[in-house]
Parts: structure tokens; sequence; C-alpha cells
């Protein structure tokens, strides 16, 4: 039933789904931050410490950073599901208080973006 | 006599179709856990359409299954249509090239391999490109092609074993 060409072929799809794992899943250090405000979006490198502040519809959100890492450390929100979702560490990472229309998302330093939509 | 011959083959591919499309409703009303993956069983007609009676009926099967499944869902002309006709299409067109390119080497589960994955990546890329434009959207593509992978694999082993059962017809 089975036959030598279903065997390559199995092995081809099986070589291009792991070879776009490795591609696509690297992790490196992450090297921006990205912090999308109601009606602005900024980025800001992520390799010292400092605090940013977002004003938001609902108030001010406080962003930390602290070399290569970043919290939302408050929010003047009800859940603080955006608190609550602790340090993002690695690229890709992401925090979004939607209440106060904040979003923050961390960015590696070498991969560019195929497209970038707003 | 050509006429009786092209209008057997409207009945063949009208017969196929109609199949394809009671799988596919069938199919849609199954919940997955991953949104664009489904077992796609309505391949299975396509491609044992394709080797009992070659390319071109399996194309008026698979578009026909398109259009008259998207009829029935109430989803024409959506999204959901286009990409499912992206990737019906990728489908056909993977499913044609290992066909011809690999001859007897290859066999059913070989090609609903190929006709999984490309339907599953021509489906990503419209869905990428188009109607989601993210840039992060891309890191599932792994996760989704390799669920095409063995869920082609199943429709192949489906397949060769229907066409074991299915009688030749006589032409």
């Amino acid at each position: 039933m089975i036959r030598a060409g279903d065997v390559l072929l199995i092995a081809l799809g099986v070589l291009v789904v792991s070879l776009l794992a490795t591609l696509l899943w690297q992790d490196g250090e992450a090297a921006f931050i990205e912090i999308r405000g109601e009606d602005a979006s900024l980025r800001h490198r992520v390799d010292e410490r400092r605090e940013l502040r977002v004003a938001g519809p609902l108030g001010e959100t406080v962003v930390e950073l602290d070399k290569g890492r970043a919290r939302i450390v408050s929010s003047p929100c009800s859940r603080k599901l955006c608190v609550r979702q602790g340090w993002l560490e690695a690229p890709g990472d992401a925090a979004a208080c939607l209440p106060n229309r904040v979003s923050v998302a961390l960015i590696g330093g070498e991969r560019e973006f195929d497209a970038i939509s707003f | 006599m050509a006429a009786t011959r092209s209008s057997r083959e409207d009945a063949l591919a009208a017969g196929f179709a109609a199949l394809a499309v009671c799988i596919h409703l069938l199919e849609s009303a199954v919940p997955m856990p991953l949104p664009g993956v489904k077992p796609g069983l309505a391949n299975v007609v396509v491609l044992i359409v394709l080797l009992r009676h070659g390319f071109r009926l399996a194309a008026s099967v698979a578009l026909l299954r398109v259009l008259a499944g998207a009829a029935l869902l109430g989803t024409l002309f959506t999204p959901a249509f286009f990409l499912s006709l992206a990737g019906a299409l990728a489908s056909l067109v993977a499913a044609g090239l290992v066909h011809r390119a690999g001859g007897r080497f290859v066999g059913p589960v070989g090609i609903a391999v190929a006709m999984a994955m490309a339907h599953m990546s021509g489906q990503f890329l419209l869905a990428w490109q188009v109607f989601v434009p993210h840039p992060a959207l891309i890191n599932i593509l792994p996760v989704l092609l390799a669920a095409s992978l063995g869920l082609g694999m199943l429709t192949g082993i489906i397949a060769a074993s229907v066409l074991v059962r299915l009688p030749v017809p006589n032409r």
C-alpha cells in the first residue's frame, strides 16, 4: 500500500516542518519593546533599567524595563490581567491592557519584519 | 462519440462532487482544536477520482466541492470561501505534479500528504497575506503543517483502502 515515493514525500514533509520550526522558532534576546497606546506607539531599547509611563483613556499604565525583560507594573484597569501576565522575557512575549488601550510586546533584535500593519 | 463521453464525465463529476460536498458538510460540524485544521476527508474523494479518472475530473470535483460546499454552508464569497478555494487549488496543483512526476512510485498516501500540506500552505498564505497580515502569525505555520502532514497520511491510508475495495470502472 505504501510505495517508495510515499516514504520520500513523508520524509520531505517532516523535513519541511522541522526546517520551518527551527527557522521560525529561534529564541534570541529581546532587543526592543514596542508599546502601543491609544493613538501612538513607541519602540524603546529594552537593555536598561527604567520605567515608562503610557497614557490611556483610564489613566497611566506603567511599564518597567529590566535589562532585557519587561512587565506592566500597574495599570488603572479593574482586572489587572496585564499586570498578572508578569515578566515578558522572550521576543514575541506580549501583554495587553485592553481597558486602557495599551499593549506591550518584546521584539528580537536581528529578525526584520516581513510586513508591519497597524 | 464525444458528446456521450463528456456527458458521462459530467455525471461522474457531479456524483463525486456531491459525495465530497456531503463529507465536507459533515466535517465542518466537527469541532477541531485548532482553527484552520480539519481532517480533509473530502480530499479522499478528489484523490480517488484523480487516480481512477485523471486530473481533469479531479479538478472539476474539487472546484465543485468548494463552490457547492460554500453555498450550502452560507459562506459563499466570504473569506472562508476564498481560503477554501486557495487550499483546493494549491492541493490540486500539488496532486497533479506529484502524480505525474512520481508515476507508479507514488501511491495515494504520498499524494495525500502533498495535497494536505499544499492545501494548508495555500490557505495559510492567503490568510496571512490578505486577511490577517500580522507578522507573528507565521509562527504557527510549523504546527499547522505538522497537523496537515499527519492528517494527510490518514486520508491517504483511507483513500488507499477505499481504492482496494472500489471496483474498477469499465470504460
